[in-house]
């Protein structure tokens, strides 16, 4: 307990590793904000209008709902209809500048208003053709149709990886360390368990950090609606809520942190560099996701990308090219976690052996 | 001077890992642009085929060999309508047809170039007179440019540049370069700083401003070989694995580079952006070493750099007209430079509309500058402290 304490401290204060993760932390929340609002084209008076109709006619989409929805189209093409016919009025100079400015200032008014209720009866619509159902997704796709890979969690893993073990090996302390007598069989021991517990702390905490600030900004209602009702998880045949599709979601991405911080753990007791082990993570990371972008092979190779990404582990069909693959199935997932859970494991006996070995030849 | 700078590069390229990390990468680029271009099994057939059909109406363009290309469409079209036997370059006639209509659409759009470029003209001197009516200065610059970028432009001659779509189209090949210079960059100065080399260093005659010289010569010269290294591969195998002819035709024959404001041939274009993208290789080479000679840690290099690179590149995608400015200075618009020549793209500087390559290339050569003394300034601090 004391070396992992030890450990800890030296990680987090001596090296300034609490520092870092903050500064990083702090960057991929704006990175999100950002995204979020530009995801949202609506004006904030037209959002809320849009939300409050979202509100009203939230859920299952019957007859009687539509009948009414139909009934607000036909209320916001008639305002349409009647600004244009006083525009008309004007040109044919019918009616007064004064009298025109006047009336077009009020139809300016509901401008804001029309332009939510428009952007409700698009959601209206697209629910109605693909029988889901009517819910504001907005932040959910933000949170759910993300295909790219998180740098901030993957720079923390890295440099935890580094800060906590390369370093020590790259000046030769280890050696040191690894002489004494708790360091034969505590010291790797603990460092393993802090990247662990840190890794899975972090991917957690960056899922439970990203679904409050969207909740936070735009609202993420509707949780408890099956997957199919975010756009680009129609076709998804797995049957499962949208907040548990999430927080799976965070799971696999912790789970791919997990195996990030061992794969750079046993990269850099091979090579003893810091600046080595962190390229080939990156690297290793990076260059799968960009090469086999939206094919089915990422889901199935040893890498972290895929899971890292996360989004193409519940989108139905994967496009390769003008072709599409069916989605990856619940057995095909278990099957493979099942696989990279037992290379984990080979990897951490191989690393420590290796370690272990030149510590016994010293 | 020059044994100092032999030194700095024999120490970036002596690295083996740098040298196995290039040449891995550059076999990833070769595979990945063999897959992304041979997407489908019947590829080479399909290849072969346009290719063919091509060269009836390849050369200069007459009406008779435009006919002969429609006589062929429709030959293909009636035989298919009819369920004729006739001899095709693919197994059905109606194959033959859908490669024939397709080039006959491209060879259209080449014969009525002259013409569309007319119009577009034309639209341009009504806004002028409409423009000089609300006394617009800047408006009236902009449709003056139009007016003179797009003179006397006409396309003679036809030739099959399928190839050159998707290699001007193509742009992995420079994150990989990035991956590999910021790999070789980030121990410039950080890795003597690691070693305890630099203080040492930098306390000698040599080690003040001309070791500091040898350095970013060395870093700038890694980064110009490991870019011609992957531009070169690049063409290379576009050009074995799809049809690149007529490398003198105007750069507006392609079909994204219609109204490109450039008017150069298609060959000099390929130097002129690749050039463009080694400068822009270059940059982030500089910037690199910038992170070397402020952080201890080479590692840390790496880090902040990627962080940057990424940034810089998320930038690009996201908000390449929001942040116009920032997007100036960006290298990763010189990387991804033949974006910038598909359209007429002109920025307001001081109500003079000037070419954003020209703008982008300038700003960029200021900023390179601008950090070179930066990280002479540094260094001289160091050496003075080690001094002293």
């Amino acid at each position: 307990m004391t070396v992992l304490r030890q450990e800890s401290y030296k990680l987090f204060v001596k090296r300034g590793f609490l520092f870092l993760v903050l500064l990083l932390l702090v960057f991929d929340l704006t990175v999100t904000a950002v995204d979020l609002k530009a995801s949202v084209t609506l004006t904030q008076p037209s959002f809320l209008v849009y939300k409050e109709y979202i509100e009203k006619y939230k859920g299952e989409v019957t007859d009687e709902k539509m009948q009414q929805i139909n009934d607000i189209r036909i209320e916001t093409e008639l305002i349409y209809e009647n600004k244009q016919k006083i525009q008309e009025k004007y040109k044919n100079n019918s009616i007064s500048r004064r009298e025109y400015e006047e009336k077009i200032a009020e139809f300016n008014k509901y401008e804001s208003k029309t332009e939510g209720i428009n952007a409700f009866l698009s959601v209206a619509d697209t629910a109605w053709l693909n029988e889901t159902q009517i819910m504001d997704n907005t932040g959910w796709n933000v949170l759910l149709n993300d295909s790219s890979i998180d740098l901030a969690t993957v720079i923390i893993v890295i440099s935890l990886v580094i800060l906590l073990c390369i370093y020590d090996i790259e000046t030769g302390i280890d050696y040191m360390k690894l002489s004494t007598v708790k360091g034969k069989s505590i010291l790797l021991k603990s460092q393993l368990t802090i990247i662990i517990s840190f890794s899975v702390f972090i991917g957690l905490f960056v899922s439970l950090a990203k679904y409050l600030l969207v909740d936070l900004m735009y609202g993420l209602d509707s949780s408890s609606f099956s997957l199919q009702n975010i756009a680009g998880f129609e076709q998804a045949t797995k049957d499962i809520s949208i907040l548990s599709a999430y927080a799976l979601l965070g799971a696999i991405k912790t789970f791919g942190l997990i195996f990030l911080g061992i794969i750079t753990f046993t990269i850099g007791i091979f090579l003893s560099s810091s600046l080595y082990s962190a390229f080939f993570s990156f690297a290793l990371t990076y260059l799968p996701a960009y090469i086999l972008r939206d094919k089915r092979l990422l889901y199935f190779l040893p890498f972290p990308s895929a899971m890292l990404i996360g989004k193409g582990w519940f989108v139905s069909l994967i496009s390769e090219g003008d072709t599409y693959f069916a989605e990856i199935s619940t057995n095909e997932m278990i099957g493979y976690f099942l696989l990279m859970s037992l290379v984990i494991v080979l990897l951490i006996i191989v690393s420590m052996r290796y370690k272990l070995k030149g510590r016994t030849k010293l | 001077m020059k044994a100092l700078i032999s030194g700095e590069l024999k120490k970036i390229f002596s690295k083996k890992i740098v040298i196995i990390v290039a040449g891995l990468l550059l076999l990833i680029n070769v595979f990945n642009i063999y897959y992304s271009v041979v997407d489908s099994s019947d590829y080479w057939l399909l290849k072969e085929a346009e290719d063919k059909i091509c060269s009836i109406a390849e050369g200069e363009i007459t009406e008779c060999k435009v006919k002969e290309l429609v006589d062929y469409r429709d030959k293909m079209f009636n035989a298919n309508e009819n369920n004729e036997k006739i001899e095709t370059i693919l197994e059905t006639p109606l194959s033959d047809y859908y490669i024939a209509e397709r080039i006959v659409g491209k060879l259209t759009a080449i014969y009525n170039y002259a013409s569309s470029i007319e119009r577009l003209k034309e639209d341009v001197l009504i806004q002028k007179d409409i423009l000089d009516s609300k006394n617009n200065p800047y408006l009236i610059r902009v449709n003056e440019k139009i007016e003179n970028v797009y003179t006397q432009r006409q396309i003679t001659s036809f030739y099959n540049t399928t190839g050159y779509e998707k290699f001007f189209s193509y742009n992995f090949s420079s994150f990989l370069i990035i991956l590999v210079v910021i790999l070789g960059v980030s121990t410039l100065f950080s890795g003597e700083k690691e070693a305890g080399m630099l203080q040492l260093n930098l306390s000698t005659v040599n080690g003040r401003i001309k070791l500091t010289a040898a350095k970013l010569i060395a870093c700038a010269v890694f980064s110009v070989t490991m870019g011609l290294l992957f531009y070169i591969s690049d063409y290379i195998v576009f050009s074995n694995i799809t049809t690149m002819n007529g490398l003198n035709l105007p750069i507006y024959s392609l079909d994204s580079f219609s109204y490109s404001p450039v008017s150069l041939s298609i060959g000099a274009f390929v130097f002129f952006t690749t050039a463009i993208k080694i400068f822009g290789v270059v940059y982030i080479a500089i910037i690199a070493a910038l992170f070397s000679s402020v952080l201890n840690r080479s590692y840390i290099v790496l880090a902040v750099s990627f962080v940057y690179v990424f940034g810089l590149m998320y930038i690009t995608a996201y908000s390449a007209e929001t942040m116009l400015y920032i997007n100036l200075i960006n290298p990763i618009n010189l990387l991804t430079c033949t974006k910038m020549f598909e359209t007429f793209n002109v920025v307001d500087i001081f109500k003079y509309p000037i070419f954003r390559y020209s703008i982008s290339l300038i700003t960029s050569s200021f900023f390179i500058s601008l950090i070179l003394l930066v990280v002479f300034v540094l260094n001289n601090k160091s050496s003075k402290k080690v001094i002293k």
